[in-house]
């Protein structure tokens, strides 16, 4: 592909529990995300020409006065919430590509001691559509994601046992990675004593609660190669998604057998054919683990496996190293850390650099995902130069 | 026996817009009303301001009868916001209407045997007001 964009660098902070950053402002952690990924390309940060985002971003002229960024050529986000979060990058290898624009930085961030993403729902201003979701008591993701979760466990057999894979997966990922989290082990055990929150869904299958951001650099892959750490050429990206799909967990109208999906089938078969490549292509993967029972759902999804066999799936192994497909081996959301999407872009940059704390033998491609939530969801391959 | 409580209601008064306000106003009467297009026949809900099969606008609205199947559910036992800790526990719940089985309505299982409560489960509407006196549909299991 002529003037393929590819990702130079990557930065991101310390991983913080939520508050632990204190006293560090979340502009001052936005703004070390970046300085450390424009050091890891080896470029200097006023070289950053675009800037590209999800869940409403950043202000841009202010990232602009305080780094001392002269000019830039673009200046996107991708619509939705943490659904774009892989498909920042998108935007940024598109105007990459077109020459929009020449070094565009991705970057997100959060820091929970302000709004606890648990109990979002009460930030939103009310209006005439939040009317028909917000007196169910569905004060946050984890309760809506779990009446999609019991659905699924109806509709296949799903069980507690392979969500509870799923998180000691995560777990015992993150335990022999330095900047994890939660670094202690998981037992069987002790998932099964956690405290139930919205069943389903107990503590366990949860993503932590963190504080930190990452940043990535986009480019050319021709000029990334010439970069520090050299190129990791963005394969393939999608985003966008089926109306079947929609507003999803805020509108809960999905009919069988999208409404136990993570709303990604719609964007799998594009992203694979923009690269001709097929599920049998990819090593590794980075799933949007904001729920156990989600990383199941885009298992299926993306073609793993059969719609309904992702417990059975992971049942058997596929998802520990080793498996058919390791995932989230920085330990995930669920145990590493939860940068609304972002620490998946930096894991799978460290696979395909054969840097990962897991690293997966012999990869080609990696597969990263956005989060399942109102369309736009989004997706990535990232790979070899 | 456990039983299912009122969820936590948000703060403020419940919004509504021209294309909504009857759904609402039925509630009022303790009736679900329901949307559909007067061009084509497809139900809407929530009621938007066009028919997304045929562009039409205008809506007439039929009554159901209140009965429904749940869809799907949780049970939330603990809180996420501590001020609503003696709320606890509560069933969050999509409920397929009856008569219009592609309309599901996002609502909450209320005084019921928690022990009961299933994916299938026949389930009524039963009437709650919320703080500004607006009357919102939850929904019990059926004897």
């Amino acid at each position: 592909m002529k003037n393929r964009a590819a990702i130079a660098g990557i930065g991101a902070t310390e991983y913080y529990s939520r508050g632990k950053s204190a006293p560090k402002t979340l502009d001052e952690l936005v703004g070390e995300a970046i300085v450390r990924a424009a050091d890891d390309a080896g470029i200097n940060v006023r070289d950053i020409d675009g800037f590209a985002y999800f869940a409403g971003g950043f202000d841009t002229p202010f990232l602009m006065e305080m780094l001392g960024i002269e000019n830039v050529s673009f200046s996107a986000a991708i619509t939705g919430t943490g659904g774009g979060s892989a498909g920042c990058l998108g935007l940024a290898a598109d105007a990459v590509s077109a020459g929009t624009a020449r070094t565009v930085v991705c970057v997100g961030g959060n820091q929970q001691s302000s709004q606890r993403f648990g109990a979002i729902t009460a930030s939103y201003s009310r209006n005439a559509y939040s009317a028909f979701y917000e007196n169910a008591g569905l004060v946050g993701p984890g309760h809506m994601f779990a009446l999609l979760a019991q659905r699924h466990m109806h509709l296949y057999g799903t069980t507690r046992e392979h969500y509870a894979e799923v998180a000691l997966t995560c777990r015992d990922n993150a335990v022999i990675n330095p900047y994890a989290i939660k670094r202690d082990p998981l037992s069987l055990e002790e998932y099964f004593t956690a405290p139930m929150l919205s069943d389903p869904h107990c503590l366990l299958d949860f993503c932590l609660e963190s504080d930190g951001a990452v940043a990535a650099i986009v480019t050319t892959e021709e000029r990334a190669r010439d970069c520090r750490n050299g190129a990791v050429p963005i394969v393939s990206h999608a985003h966008g998604g089926s109306r079947s799909w929609g507003r999803s967990i805020y509108w809960m109208n999905m009919k069988d057998p999208d409404f136990a999906s993570s709303g990604h089938a719609a964007i799998a078969d594009r992203l694979y054919a923009r690269a001709g490549l097929s599920p049998a292509d990819i090593q590794v993967a980075q799933l949007y683990d904001h729920f156990t029972s989600q990383v199941i759902m885009q298992l299926e999804d993306y073609g793993f496996c059969e719609k309904g066999a992702g417990g059975e799936f992971v049942k058997s192994g596929a998802i520990r190293p080793g498996g058919r497909l390791p995932i989230n081996t920085d330990g995930g959301q669920l145990s590493c850390a939860y940068i609304w999407g972002m620490t998946h872009v930096r894991e799978a940059v460290l696979q395909l650099r054969g840097q990962s704390s897991n690293q997966v033998a012999d990869v080609e491609h990696c597969l990263v995902t956005g989060g399942p939530s109102s369309l736009p969801v989004s997706a990535l391959i990232l790979g070899k130069s | 026996m456990e039983l299912s409580r009122q969820p936590p209601l948000p703060d403020g008064t419940l919004i509504t817009d021209r294309w909504t306000q009857e759904f609402w106003s039925a509630c009022q009467d303790h009736q679900l009303r329901v949307p559909y297009c007067s061009d084509c026949g497809l139900h809407r809900m929530p009621p938007t301001p066009f028919c997304p099969s045929c562009l039409g606008r205008e809506l007439r609205w039929s009554d159901l009868s209140g009965h429904g199947i749940v869809f799907s559910y949780t049970v939330v036992r603990r809180a996420i916001p501590p001020a609503v800790e003696d709320q606890i526990p509560y069933v969050p719940a999509v409920i397929a209407l009856q008569g219009c089985p592609d309309i599901k309505l996002i609502s909450a299982i209320v005084d019921s045997d928690i022990e009961r409560i299933c994916i299938g489960a026949e389930v009524s509407v039963v009437w709650r007001p919320d703080a500004a006196g607006q009357a919102l549909p939850f929904f019990e299991l059926s004897q």
